[in-house]
């Protein structure tokens, strides 16, 4: 199979993970001017299984929230459609594969608790919704182990062969990245820009043209997940850092200390909580 | 662990270090024991003023040391990759630099 068969198969749309029918109605009520968030939790709470693992998500240390937060409601006012969305998109494309991936979803989830972390120490606005593009920057892997299972077997053993990065190991077996199946997916499930260029982007943050630094704390938060080993992604090295995603968040390398205090502290917290 | 006054020291609290008679002599109540007020008193009537009590950060403390110990046997196989990359490896130094500061301190308490 060439580049173009393994880009079509990857997205047919008939195996694709398909995302929960809830996503479609919030969709349509964020859409209509006289809907309230009353509306949508109630869309949510409806589906007792998906509002058990949103409460979940939201009181863990991802978000670092001090008091408990009790309802889709108030997590809604709280965190905002997007992270809500991209809760709802993150666990139920991880659900697929949690019993063969739950060392991607690990590595999902300290990545979006540093990206958090990240966030709040660089003063950006609207942390919580950075930690959305740490739980989706591997999702990429996830569809392609669902839709080319038989790739993923290639691409495994050539890392283990070769100590390749899987990034390099996915372009010379597949002619891509997870990185722009990131982008693909996100066309197709209408993610919102600042999302799809976080995770399209999470190896090369410069190149992101209007979010540049939603990519910047993706690509940081790689690279401590990937210093911590905390999870799996497939390869056990850190990923080059970019000096530019530093400079994008206002960081020196100086800085480095100080983040890698509140994450020894924070990886510990997180280990304590079971998601699966 | 901290040193306090036994003035201070509260039931529930555990010994950090063992209690000896005189500075080299037996040990009366061994490290790890949890103080009750009955064994407070006796501290009391022995005469002892300071003791040395576990923190709760002590826990967290044994368990960031061992966390920058992990990583700093883990550092030279996770950078593999990036030794021809200068702005990784700047990375690199300072977090061996950071790793083994924080390890002597943890030692140093």
């Amino acid at each position: 199979m060439g580049t173009e068969e393994h880009k079509r198969s990857l997205l047919s749309i008939r195996d694709l993970p398909t995302l929960p029918s809830v996503l479609d109605e919030i969709t349509r009520l964020v859409d209509d001017p006289d809907s309230s968030t009353e509306q949508i939790a109630h869309v949510i709470t409806r589906d007792q299984a998906l509002s058990a693992k949103v409460l979940k998500m939201v009181n863990s240390p991802i978000y670092g929230f001090p008091g408990r937060i009790s309802s889709v409601h108030h997590a809604l006012v709280l965190l905002g459609l997007n992270v809500i969305r991209g809760i709802i998109i993150s666990t139920t494309v991880f659900e697929m594969m949690i019993q063969s991936m739950t060392g991607l979803w690990a590595h999902s989830l300290g990545c979006a608790m540093t990206c958090t972390t990240l966030a709040k120490t660089a003063g950006l606005k609207d942390p919580e919704e950075y930690a959305v593009a740490g739980l989706l920057h591997d999702i990429g892997k996830v569809v392609v182990a669902v839709q080319l299972p038989e790739q993923v077997e290639r691409i495994e053993q050539t890392v283990a062969e070769r100590d390749i990065p899987y990034l390099s190991a996915e372009k010379e077996v597949l002619g891509f990245g997870h990185d722009r199946i990131n982008g693909w997916l996100a066309d197709h499930w209408n993610l919102p820009l600042n999302l799809k260029e976080g995770i399209t982007f999470h190896h090369a943050p410069a190149k992101a043209a209007h979010y540049p630094r939603m990519a910047a704390v993706a690509h940081l938060s790689n690279f401590f997940v990937h210093f911590f080993e905390y999870g799996e992604s497939g390869y056990d090295a850190v990923p080059r850092l970019e000096s530019k995603a530093l400079e994008l968040l206002g960081f020196t390398l100086a800085d480095v200390e100080k983040i890698l205090d509140k994450l020894v502290v924070e990886f510990d917290a997180l280990e304590d909580v079971s998601f699966s | 662990m901290k040193q306090i006054s036994i003035a201070l020291a509260q039931p529930g609290m555990i010994l950090a270090k063992p209690i000896k008679r005189g500075s080299d002599g037996p040990v009366l109540i061994g490290e790890g024991t949890e103080l009750t007020e009955a064994l407070l008193e006796r501290l009391d009537r022995m005469g002892v003023d300071m003791i040395a009590v576990r923190t709760v950060e002590g826990a967290a403390e044994a368990e960031a040391a061992r966390v920058f110990k992990d990583r700093l046997e883990r550092l030279d196989h996770l950078f593999r990759q990036q030794a021809d990359d200068r702005f990784t490896t700047k990375a690199k130094v300072l977090i061996r630099e950071y790793l083994k500061r924080k390890i002597a301190e943890g030692e140093g308490c």
